[in-house]
């Protein structure tokens, strides 16, 4: 009769499932017989659903996770089908609703430099320094482009609030979505936006049917508040006022990052909004 | 999921974002880095992706894409020799649960307090990452993503006499690091009686041979 040394080997490729069915016949008849080779299999079992749990728990597949894998894969598939319209001609190109990040993000940069060429005379730096960037000019043409986006009906590049981490490699500074419930916000969505020659994140709700956008942005690049009037709400400054008939109000943390919400709510709705996401 | 002709991209998407946790997993585990592992997983998709025809309908999807996935790592982050000759060493303990009694064996598998459990996993986990690379892969493909014999010694090009063996040492070595955690932990106690005499190892085909001669 064989004795373990014979059936220890086989033990393994038998919990694998990689025995012939006359090898499983003799090792199942051996683990009836042999309670320290049975032993060695139920071990072998337990160890293996210890690895999937701690495997699988080590590695989550986060929503953003998911949602980035989707973008590149969608970026792709557009991508193919570009190049296949081109070689069959008069073929639909089928649109998506998600935009690849990339693809968006080099579009904003085309359009931001665009606009940078127009507003620079001649010669001046792009390289705009704080002081500059402060000109009460140039603050202004910040406001006109907060304003302008938020008039804009384009859609939102992204849907999933998941997304909004990746967006701190474009914006330059953390990307969280203020909790507007309490105020009956529905979330729409969110793009990625030039404003002067900066990016900024510009989210978009919808209040009672009206429209708003909160713009997340780098406060040392983006001063916003420096033309607007200081108010305070509940003890915290925001800033706020008006132009073209759009509500601007805008808020700074101190880690860096500027809130700017424009609307077409009033100036008192708009300080309330925006002193909330402190 | 036999398809005919070429995937649609649409078609493969779904299939592929259904083996996410498991690409995921594997790649932390060669990566040890989750902003690594997410890269890689993200260049194995695409890489996917664009190579779908390649796929032959009807086998396994997740093994295929795993595939690609070690072959992304390989390319990007060569590995050192150094480790390679530890690698490809000769066995050089048998088999090493020839001293653990079944009693020290069941308390292992069977901590009696499930508190313990995470704690468990949490070890499991450390003692996999410090596996040789070769080793922890052979046991993340198999045990935790169910792949054949054949399937890892296609990912890994070897023989599957070596993916067993990799298999073989790679989960004794989990076992006696599982043991010296349990045995730290109090869980078990130490072992009375140490060096019975080691079996040898033997591989399922010199097995099969030496049954076939005496039958």
């Amino acid at each position: 009769m064989n004795g373990c040394r014979h059936f220890v080997p086989l033990l393994e490729p038998f919990r694998d499932g990689e025995l012939s069915p006359a090898d499983v016949v003799d090792v199942e008849a051996h683990l009836v017989e042999c309670e320290r080779c049975a032993e060695r299999v139920r071990l072998g079992e337990a160890m293996r659903s210890s690895l999937k749990e701690a495997v699988h728990a080590s590695a989550p597949v986060t929503e953003a996770f998911e949602a980035r894998i989707r973008m590149a894969l969608a970026a792709e598939s557009e991508r193919e089908e570009r190049i296949n319209a081109h070689e069959t001609q008069g073929r639909m190109l089928s649109w998506r609703s998600i935009m690849p990040l990339a693809a968006a993000a080099a579009a904003v940069m085309v359009w931001a430099a665009s606009a940078n060429n127009r507003t620079t005379d001649g010669g001046g730096s792009r390289h705009a320094g704080m002081d500059e960037l402060a000109s009460p000019a140039s603050v202004e043409k910040l406001l006109e482009d907060l304003v302008s986006n938020h008039q804009r009906s384009a859609g939102p590049q992204f849907m999933e609030q998941g997304l909004l981490p990746q967006l701190e490699s474009e914006v330059g500074v953390p990307v969280k979505a203020p909790n507007f419930k309490q105020y009956g916000a529905h979330w729409e969505g969110v793009s990625i936006v030039p404003v002067s020659n900066q990016r900024a994140a510009s989210l978009r709700y919808r209040i009672a049917g009206h429209r708003l956008t909160v713009y997340v942005y780098d406060a040392s690049r983006m001063p916003v508040r420096t033309t607007l009037k200081e108010r305070l709400v509940r003890d915290e400054p925001v800033y706020v006022g008006s132009r073209h008939g759009v509500s601007i109000a805008a808020t700074e943390r101190n880690n860096g990052v500027g809130y700017a919400i424009a609307t077409d709510l009033n100036n008192d709705e708009s300080a309330e909004l925006v002193a909330s996401i402190y | 999921m036999i398809r005919s002709g070429r995937l649609t991209s649409k078609a493969f998407e779904t299939d592929a974002l259904a083996e996410l946790p498991a690409l995921l997993g594997v790649a932390t585990r060669l990566t040890k880095n989750s902003a690594d592992a997410q890269d890689l997983v993200q260049d194995t998709l695409l890489k996917a992706m664009r190579a779908r025809e390649q796929f032959e309908a009807g086998t396994n999807l997740r093994a295929w894409l795993i595939r690609i996935l070690m072959n992304t790592f390989i390319n990007r982050y060569r590995r050192g020799g150094l480790e390679r000759s530890v690698l490809e060493g000769p066995d050089a303990d048998p088999l090493a649960d020839g001293w653990i009694s079944a009693q020290t064996m069941e308390s292992m598998r069977d901590p009696e307090a499930q508190a313990l459990r995470p704690m468990l996993a949490a070890e499991i986990g450390r003692a996999l990452d410090e596996l040789p690379e070769d080793y922890r892969m052979a046991v993340v493909l198999s045990d935790v993503e169910e792949l054949s014999y054949k399937e890892i010694a296609d990912i890994m090009s070897c023989p599957i006499g070596t993916v067993m063996s990799r298999l073989h040492r790679g989960r004794r070595l989990l076992k006696g690091r599982l043991y010296e955690h349990a045995r730290a932990m109090g869980i078990v106690g130490p072992e009375a009686e140490v060096g019975a005499k080691a079996e040898p190892v033997v591989e399922l085909d010199q097995y099969r041979a030496r049954k076939a001669v005496h039958s």
